[in-house]
């Protein structure tokens, strides 16, 4: 009778492990894909205030749009999410460790169930990561063709007066000490008020320059680094997104590689419950993930 | 702390808003008017020697003010006008005074020159009809 028991119990576990084998082995043929979520999107406006803005304030622009969206939030709700489940996967794993028997295989099969569940969350949070970079990347590049548009559309002509202008700036720049020399030692007597003020002007702004310089934020605010040039910068962010965008592609090939390792070690756990022997401990796996390796 | 988050954001908008264009509008026109004053008075045939001096250097004065303004607005960057095209073309005849004073001559002089008058042009030639 006893015997009878046992063997519907090893029955029913072996049925959950080959359903558990199932959804994870889903979970692999998934991995990488986009997950669609409803509800969860943003939606970027180019507007003119964002061509025109200086190049320091798109990024924090767009920065402060995307942490307003629902697709944040949701991204949010998610990282809570998995840091929770790496929680119980961590108290579950110490279990495994202190448990033996029936007690231990269930603890297995339970502690395969959520790394399964926890791998469908990081899934649904690299579908809303993979959301977000693309659109992400989308912006700047429509930016970019903005301003690079805009640029192109300068008639000839505007382009030689602003040639011109900048020309004769440089020229009064390079002469203007000689000329001060000359005309205010001459004839004219002393500088105008206007040249006064401007001089005055110019020595307050030096001073509130050199300051800005030396003052231990600057580097925090100033994001641009080396571009100089408002299409300088965006071709910068649009390749530290592209950047992001191929490293989270990176990260899916890995939960695809843990889907598989999960599928693997509920192969193994079955074929224990079947043959009535626990199962050595799960080998772990040597790809380089971030906090939830050592639980794989 | 969120009152203070939101003084600073505050700050940062009053900044940028003085930060914003100055624009000055006719700073050009004002610029061109004065050098016709100023060339009418060097070229004026009724005016004694000692008024045509005192009234070119009050204009010269107030020139190298308004040719500096000109010049220092940012506002007129790539401003397509006909009147700021043509005082951007060349320099030497817009900013007369400037011009002159790095050439080391006199605003006549120098505006003579750039009209292709020298002294001896002027004695070279013969007055005969056409």
């Amino acid at each position: 009778m006893k015997h009878d028991l046992k063997r519907t119990f090893s029955g029913l576990r072996c049925g959950a492990l080959a359903l558990l084998l199932a959804g994870t082995a889903l979970t692999a043929a998934n991995a990488g894909t986009a997950h669609s979520s409803a509800g969860t999107a943003w939606k970027p406006s180019i507007t003119e205030r964002l061509v025109k803005l200086p190049s320091v304030n798109i990024k924090k622009a767009l920065d402060k749009d995307f942490q307003a969206s629902p697709l944040a939030e949701a991204l949010r709700d998610t990282d809570a999410e998995i840091s929770l489940k790496l929680q119980t996967l961590r108290d579950l794993q110490s279990a495994i460790d202190q448990a033996d028997g029936d007690i231990q295989v269930e603890l297995k099969h339970q502690f395969l169930a959520e790394k399964r569940e926890y791998l469908s969350i990081v899934q649904e949070q690299h579908g809303m990561r993979g959301k977000h970079l693309e659109t992400r990347i989308r912006v700047y590049q429509r930016l970019l063709d903005k301003i690079e548009r805009e640029s192109a559309a300068k008639s000839v002509m505007e382009t030689k007066l602003i040639q011109q202008q900048a020309a004769a700036r440089a020229r009064l720049e390079r002469s203007v000490d000689v000329i001060d020399a000359k005309l205010f030692a001459t004839s004219l007597t002393n500088s105008s008020k206007y040249s006064k003020q401007y001089a005055k002007n110019v020595a307050a702004m030096n001073a509130l320059l050199s300051k800005i310089e030396a003052h231990p934020h600057k580097a925090k605010l100033d994001t641009t680094g080396d571009a100089e040039t408002k299409p300088d910068f965006l071709r910068q962010l649009l390749t530290e997104a592209e950047g992001d965008y191929q490293v989270l592609q990176q990260e899916s090939e890995i939960v695809g590689l843990m889907a598989k390792l999960v599928a693997l070690d509920a192969m193994g756990l079955q074929e224990a419950v079947a043959e009535g022997e626990n199962l050595e401990d799960a080998v772990v796996g040597k790809a380089q993930v971030a906090d939830a390796v050592g639980l794989f | 702390m969120k009152a203070k988050g939101v003084t600073i954001a505050a700050t940062l908008i009053v900044a940028g808003i003085g930060i914003a264009g100055n624009a000055l509008a006719g700073s050009v026109e004002n610029m061109e008017r004065e050098r016709a004053i100023m060339l009418q008075t060097m070229l004026d045939p009724d005016m004694s020697h000692q008024e045509r001096h005192s009234k070119s250097a009050l204009s010269q004065k107030r020139l190298i003010d308004l040719e500096r303004i000109v010049l220092r607005d940012k506002t007129l960057t790539g401003r397509n006008s006909p009147i700021v095209k043509r005082v951007f073309a060349d320099y030497d005849t817009s900013f007369l005074v400037h011009a002159a004073a790095e050439k080391n001559l006199s605003v006549t002089d120098h505006w003579f020159e750039q009209l292709g008058l020298s002294a001896k042009s002027v004695m070279a030639s013969s007055r005969r009809r056409r």
